[in-house]
């Protein structure tokens, strides 16, 4: 194992070691970081940064220590390593910027006392041609990508410090430069910037703070970046830019000051008036992108930042082979959210079903859904949910991104489902490459429309937006360009036979009825329903004719009350279709899932729509049908009207009435096989 | 009427360990014959530090001024103690002019395995650009310190302006020896400043101080202290904490190995133990500078050469009174006779 340390024990010395780490972790080199040094304070992104890269050197055999940044060696890193190197045969490597030859011999000489033996010490500002006005840690080494064409729509990365993020003009600019079709943009900037920017009118252009990726995803996902303000910010920036150039692709230098040029670097200058840039972009660097890169990639500032150079210096033996690259066809991975049911992911495994090639579907999901979706005939990656238990809020996604990495490869495509896009898809995108779907699904509420990740729509291929039914419920939102709207995604099982069913639960639970009524109010985690179900099991409990079925899908709580009753029962189903089928009628929240398969399965409902904040305008999918005369829709908190409905549907033919008018609405066709195509056409 | 030389000293004063210790001791000596004056230069490496008590001293008792950063410096004799203070300046504004520049190496020029442990060549460029000197010359304090200047110059291509005396310009020594216990016991002990360098591997640490031992007592294991090493055996004192005779009656052995990436240039902690009554055992290059009073071993043969001591008391005392008798080669007395060609007017040296 190969541990990449830093001289400084301070934050920004750790964040540069684990910069270089991860790129030499990229080309398979078994390296990491000691996790002795973490720091006390880590912001989300560094979390990220270091999930796959973090070990115990005291239990791991060392084949090499390097130590970045060795000019700023302090007390407790020279103790540590002392400690390390302490019988160790592992080589040592110190690796700096020196500019006197005291200061090299200062950092060899330290090191030398700290741990014993001599170390080998490369000196940067020697190797490498130029340099960026930044303090580095990290070595600013590329790992060389082939010189390639721009993508189909060239990816426009700008850098944009809080000097330019001040200017009035910078966001109205970037939302001009956003809606040429030419171009896709991005930008990336601090913490404030993409507050203000999130705060702003300007919401939905494609943000990212200088650390949500590494400067080699970053790279990976651009085609040319611009760098504007008056200083380069940091280190990561610094090394994407760097990356940028290793990959032969242009860097645009309109800093203030020209700090490219003035480290030597081969960018190409630029006004630092933003509204410039487009034609620039459009006139000298698309058109001469190929020249550009090369040129760029053959001078000696490139030429001294190849990592292989570094390598080779070090003296380190090549990497193991990394996992052999699959062979087997590309998979189709789903990731349906858990969010408060199972929904997502059962809209997944009805697409998956339609896919041209169903076996090369595999699921990575929550364990509450895993039972459904294997049942379907999929395999599942489990993945761990949320809990309060966890240090913090994205613990657990810190494993789905390690999950993600080892399923999902460049060949893949991701199909995401949810409202919030992880930074595990984020990071699984950016770093692979893969093709990338989101189906998001939503019938927002004034105010909700804010709390989409609008901005992260430039990382998918595709955005698939399955409809409501009834066309004034589907927002303005589908017409908006690179949305894929398709039917609404629903089950409707073909081979059914009510009556075997109502048989079948007579028999199994021993219960006579003539009517059957099935309640669906939710799992309980978004809104407390036991109230309403108490009053509705109260009720049926002077019935001796209603067999009462409280259905919930396994992993919902349910109320202990709801169990004392002799005309109700508890069914825990991931089929609730089935029960629903069987029933005269259904009284049920109008969650996206269960309201579709009610109607496009001709099941009468009374609707009580779910009305908690987090949740979707199920009150306005609930009016729909009930004003076509298609269900009936109920307040939550309006006890009476719902017992006087529910009596009225168990004592007259009402329920009778409401499936013939079911049977003789046309309803827009059921998008399942549109998904699955759209899926298929971006796998290719 | 004879004029006494005029010879004129130029230092760091700020320097805090041994260099301005040996320069106190040298100036107590050197003055009873030469017009001593002294010149301090500010240097960027002890920025901010105070004068070392042990030279305030003495340079009070001398009745010395210091004169700080001088334009120019002229003498009979400049001598210049330890080099190294230049290393982190990129300029030396003094105008040195003398028939005779020596500068004293109390630092080696090399470290085991051939690296420097400073920028050398900067240092005496520093100085050698400075000076307008008939003769220039380096001086070093002890043989093994002498091997690396000469080593050092010897790889350099182009030819040195700097000639090595002949005879080494040593620490001068307390030879007034405290005598040896007849009663050794497996107490043992070592001193020395913090730093990593100072010490061995643990591995050798348990070597040489292991659980056996009655006592292991390590002065100056702040570092030990500050990274909470689990020794229970040894007893872990911080540098300064406890005066040395206070120390030295807690030991009858003095162990004395650094990391293997120094050697010390001199070895003043030896002397300091030798002259105190202590058996010293030490590396082969340390004991080099010392004669045959001080055991040379590997850190896996202390504890049997402890063993066999302190079984042999008459050896025991042998081995202190052949250290302390080596010393007397480096007292005052030695130091003045062997640079008298320097340090003494011709009519003195004559005599």
């Amino acid at each position: 194992m190969i541990l990449v340390e830093s001289g400084s024990r301070d934050a920004h010395a750790f964040e540069g070691k684990v910069l270089f780490a991860q790129q030499l972790a990229d080309l398979g080199y078994p390296a990491f970081v000691d996790a002795e040094t973490l720091p006390d304070k880590m912001n989300r992104a560094l979390r990220y940064d270091i999930a796959g890269l973090l070990g115990d050197a005291d239990d791991v055999p060392l084949d090499a220590v390097i130590v970045l940044g060795v000019e700023a060696l302090v007390e407790p890193t020279m103790n540590r390593l002392r400690q390390l190197m302490e019988g160790s045969a592992a080589t040592l490597h110190a690796v700096g910027r020196f500019d006197t030859t005291q200061s090299e011999i200062h950092a060899r000489t330290r090191l030398a006392y700290a741990t014993g033996r001599e170390p080998q010490v490369i000196d940067l500002l020697q190797m490498q041609t130029g340099a960026l006005p930044i303090d580095a840690t990290s070595p600013m080494v590329f790992s060389a990508q082939p010189v390639a064409q721009p993508s189909q729509i060239p990816r426009l990365t700008l850098v944009l410090p809080d000097d330019v993020m001040d200017n009035p003009a910078t966001l109205p600019t970037l939302a001009a430069i956003d809606s040429m079709p030419g171009l896709q943009l991005r930008a990336l900037v601090s913490g404030r910037g993409k507050e203000e920017m999130r705060r702003s009118r300007y919401a939905s252009l494609s943000t990212l703070h200088y650390s949500e990726l590494y400067p080699a995803e970053l790279a990976n996902t651009a085609d040319i970046v611009a760098f504007y303000g008056k200083s380069i910010p940091g280190e990561r920036m610094a090394l994407f830019a760097t990356e940028m150039i290793g990959a032969g692709k242009p860097v645009i230098d309109a800093t203030e000051g020209s700090l490219f040029q003035k480290g030597q670097a081969p960018a190409l200058l630029a006004h630092p008036d933003l509204a410039t840039l487009p034609h620039f972009v459009e006139h000298t660097v698309l058109a001469n992108a190929k020249d550009i890169g090369e040129s760029a990639l053959a001078g000696p500032w490139a030429r001294s930042r190849d990592i292989q150079t570094l390598l080779a210096q070090l003296g380190l033996s090549a990497p193991r082979s990394k996992e052999e690259p699959r062979t087997d066809t590309p998979r189709t991975v789903f990731f349906p959210t858990n969010g408060h049911g199972i929904g997502h992911a059962r809209r997944c495994s009805l697409i998956a079903s339609e896919l041209a090639k169903p076996d090369t579907a595999l699921f990575t999901a929550f364990p509450s859904c895993m039972s459904m979706i294997e049942a379907r005939g999929f395999p599942v990656v489990p993945l761990v949910p949320r809990s309060d238990v966890h240090s913090n809020k994205y613990a657990s996604d810190l494993i789905t991104t390690r999950r993600l990495g080892r399923f999902v490869g460049p060949g893949d495509h991701l199909v995401f489902d949810g409202g919030h896009v992880f930074d595990s898809i984020l990071h699984t995108i950016s770093k692979t490459g893969c093709k990338a779907t989101w189906i998001r699904r939503g019938l927002f509420r004034a105010g909700q429309l804010g709390m989409l990740q609008t901005d992260r729509e430039a990382l998918f291929d595709q955005v698939i937006t399955p409809q409501e039914c009834f066309e004034e419920l589907n927002t303005e939102e589908v017409f908006r360009a690179g949305l894929s709207p398709v039917g609404p995604i629903v089950d409707v099982p073909e081979d059914v036979h009510p009556e075997t069913q109502r048989s079948a639960l007579t028999e199994t639970l021993g219960i006579a009825f003539d009517k059957l009524v099935v309640t669906m109010l939710g799992s309980g985690f978004s809104t407390e329903r036991s109230a309403q179900l108490n009053a509705l099991c109260l009720q049926m409990e002077t019935r001796p004719d209603v067999l009462h079925l409280v259905v919930v899908w396994p992993g919902a709580s349910v109320a202990p009350t709801a169990f004392q009753w002799n005309r109700t029962r508890v069914v825990r189903t991931l089929s609730s279709i089935d029960l629903c089928l069987a029933a005269d009628f259904v009284i049920s929240a109008a969650g996206y899932n269960s309201f579709h398969e009610l109607l496009y399965n001709k099941v009468p409902a009374i609707f009580v729509p779910q009305v908690a904040p987090q949740l979707d305008d199920q009150a306005r999918r609930a009016s729909a049908a009930a004003e076509r005369g298609l269900a009936l829709s109920v307040e939550a908190d309006d006890f009476l009207t719902l017992e006087r409905h529910v009596a009225e549907w168990i004592d007259t033919d009402t329920p009778h009435d409401i499936r013939q008018a079911l049977n003789n609405v046309t309803l827009p066709e059921r998008g399942n096989a549109r998904a699955a195509q759209l899926i298929e056409k971006v796998t290719g | 009427m004879i004029q006494p030389p005029r010879i004129a000293y130029l230092i760091e004063p700020r320097f805090p360990g041994g260099t301005s210790a040996a320069i106190a001791t040298e100036l107590r000596a050197v003055s009873k014959t030469a017009s001593v004056k002294i010149y301090a230069y500010s240097s960027k490496m002890f920025k901010g530090r105070s004068i070392a008590r042990s030279l305030a001293i003495a340079l009070s008792e001398l009745g010395l001024e210091i004169e700080w950063d001088p334009e120019r410096i002229a003498a009979d004799t400049v001598i210049v103690h330890n080099p190294t203070f230049l290393k982190f300046d990129a300029v030396f504004a003094p105008k040195i002019v003398t028939p005779h520049l020596i500068v004293v190496t109390h630092e080696n020029f090399t470290r085991p395995g051939g690296a420097e442990p400073f920028d050398v060549a900067h240092c005496l460029a520093l100085l050698e650009r400075s000076g307008l000197a008939l003769r220039k010359s380096l001086a070093p304090v002890s043989q093994y310190n002498r091997s690396t200047v000469e080593n050092w110059l010897a790889s350099r291509s182009a030819s040195s302006a700097w000639e090595v005396l002949g005879e080494n310009w040593h620490n001068i020594c307390n030879v007034n020896g405290a005598p040896p216990t007849d009663r050794p016991r497996d107490r043992r002990g070592r001193h020395s400043r913090s730093g990593f360098e100072k010490f061995p591997s643990m591995a050798d640490m348990d070597l040489i101080f292991p659980e056996t031992a009655e006592a292991n007592v390590i002065l100056g294991a702040d570092l030990f202290l500050r990274y909470a090493v689990q020794k229970p055996h040894w007893q872990l004192l911080p540098f300064g904490s406890v005066e040395l005779t206070e120390y030295f009656d807690m030991i009858d052995f003095m162990v004395y190995f650094c990391a293997p990436t120094l050697r010390e240039s001199f070895g003043r902690v030896i002397s300091d133990a030798t002259s105190a009554g202590k058996v010293v055992i030490t590396d082969a290059d340390t004991a080099m500078n010392f004669g045959k009073g001080v055991i040379s071993a590997r850190p896996a043969d202390v504890s049997d050469i402890i063993a066999r001591l302190i079984g042999q008391p008459a050896r025991y005392q042998e081995h202190v009174k052949q250290a302390q008798a080596d010393l007397a080669n480096l007292s005052a007395d030695a130091f003045m006779a062997r640079h008298a060609a320097v340090l003494m007017h011709p009519e003195v040296r004559a005599k």
